[in-house]
């Protein structure tokens, strides 16, 4: 199903069209909520209450032009009013602890960013971000890789070779790189 | 050495000066690989399902004509009493099938334990509109179930009439006018010797629109 058939069908509120839609970007939605929100319980009300706002916007949507974007927006004022609305709620006068959910200063532009890497380690072949991911965010180097898989080290380069391939031609637009 | 290649490069084994340190920074954050619970999916499906249902009630509800309003309303209660406080219209165009359009209608308080779904079928000499019914009760004695389209200026064409006392199923309309310029399709309950006109009392409706 294409974008536009997609969003058609997610405006129209057909449940499998729902369901792909929050497949597609659930990930992304999340990125952002929890890089402003620094709470992952508010981040997944925050996924929660953009779908729901999408949903209720979708009749004004163009199903023309691409989901994602529009999707971004909701979710960033989701999380921003939902941060907000947190503020408020904590009383000015409390013997309790108060621990305050701390929105982080993340820029339009760089939220966007975060967005787009989501996206484009979301569309990564399984195999390829279980590496990726054991690289970066583990910090692990090719040989403990493929130690942890129980694969050959040469699988595990070539999966990475592939995989920053694939992540350097996604997010090429985000940086000025020349040759 | 293209710039997507320098890019990997750099993204793989960190070599080379390409100002795209936030890349790798967000490559290494929890929030770049962290998912919600699998169950917020569900969440959202039933969340936006019940609002379909809320909205859908603040769209349908026809004022009932006095006329004959008290005479109903028994026959209505006992019909509604299984769903107290309404299932209410949820207009779902679900799209295209090989032979037609299919609409499903949902029901009003008026009779809230039915359903059904319309399929539209352009024919050489008419639309023919094939409406599957379920738990739409019978129409009482001196009352008949009719079907209409309806236009956003209000105007309405009958496209047929049934009765339901044969135990429900598929019952068979048709329209003499191209639903292209209609874009709601209800059912409504008209009692026998009251004229021509819709009654009002609609009991099932759902979208035209596409």
């Amino acid at each position: 199903m294409n974008e536009a058939e997609l969003a058609n069908r997610f405006r129209l509120g057909e449940e499998a069209a729902i369901r792909e839609v929050y497949r597609r970007y659930s990930g992304p939605v999340f990125t952002v909520a929890r890089s402003l929100l620094n709470d992952r319980d508010q981040a997944a009300d925050a996924v929660q209450q953009t779908f729901l706002q999408a949903w209720r916007a979708a009749g004004s949507f163009d199903p023309a032009r691409p989901l994602a974007p529009w999707l971004y927006a909701i979710a960033r004022r989701v999380a921003i009013d939902m941060y907000r609305k947190n503020r408020r709620t904590v009383p000015a006068t409390s013997n309790e602890e108060v621990h305050d959910i701390p929105v982080t200063q993340l820029s339009f532009e760089r939220s966007w960013e975060a967005w787009e890497i989501r996206q484009a380690v979301d569309q990564l072949p399984d195999e390829e971000k279980q590496v990726v991911r054991l690289q970066h965010f583990e910090g692990l180097t090719h040989t403990q890789i493929a130690d942890r898989l129980g694969i050959a080290l040469g699988t595990v380069k070539s999966r990475s070779h592939r995989a920053h391939q694939r992540l350097a031609r996604d997010l090429i637009h985000l940086v000025e790189v020349t040759s | 050495m293209t710039p997507e290649e320098r890019l990997a490069r750099f993204l793989e084994a960190g070599d080379g000066e390409v100002g795209a340190d936030f890349l790798t920074e967000a490559l290494a954050a929890e929030s770049t690989w962290e998912n919600p619970s699998p169950d917020i999916e569900d969440e959202v499906v039933r969340a936006i399902a019940g609002e379909a249902q809320t909205e859908g009630r603040l769209a349908v509800v026809e004022p009932l004509r006095s006329r004959s309003r008290s005479r109903l309303r028994g026959w209505f209660i006992g019909v509604a009493g299984v769903a107290a406080g309404a299932l209410l219209l949820a207009v779902i165009q679900v799209g295209m099938r090989d032979r037609g359009i299919r609409v499903v209608m949902a029901a009003t308080d008026l009779a809230p334990a039915a359903s059904a779904v319309a399929e539209i079928i352009e024919t050489r000499n008419g639309v023919l509109i094939r409406v599957e019914l379920s738990g739409l009760q019978s129409a009482p004695d001196g009352f008949f179930y009719q079907g209409w389209v309806r236009n956003g200026a209000g105007e309405q064409v009958s496209i047929g009439t049934f009765h339901m006392r044969g135990g429900g199923g598929r019952v068979g309309l048709w329209s003499g006018v191209s639903l292209d310029e209609y874009d709601t399709i209800s059912i409504t309950l008209q009692e026998e010797r009251a004229g021509p006109a819709s009654s009002g009392q609609v009991v099932l409706r759902g979208s035209l629109d596409t």
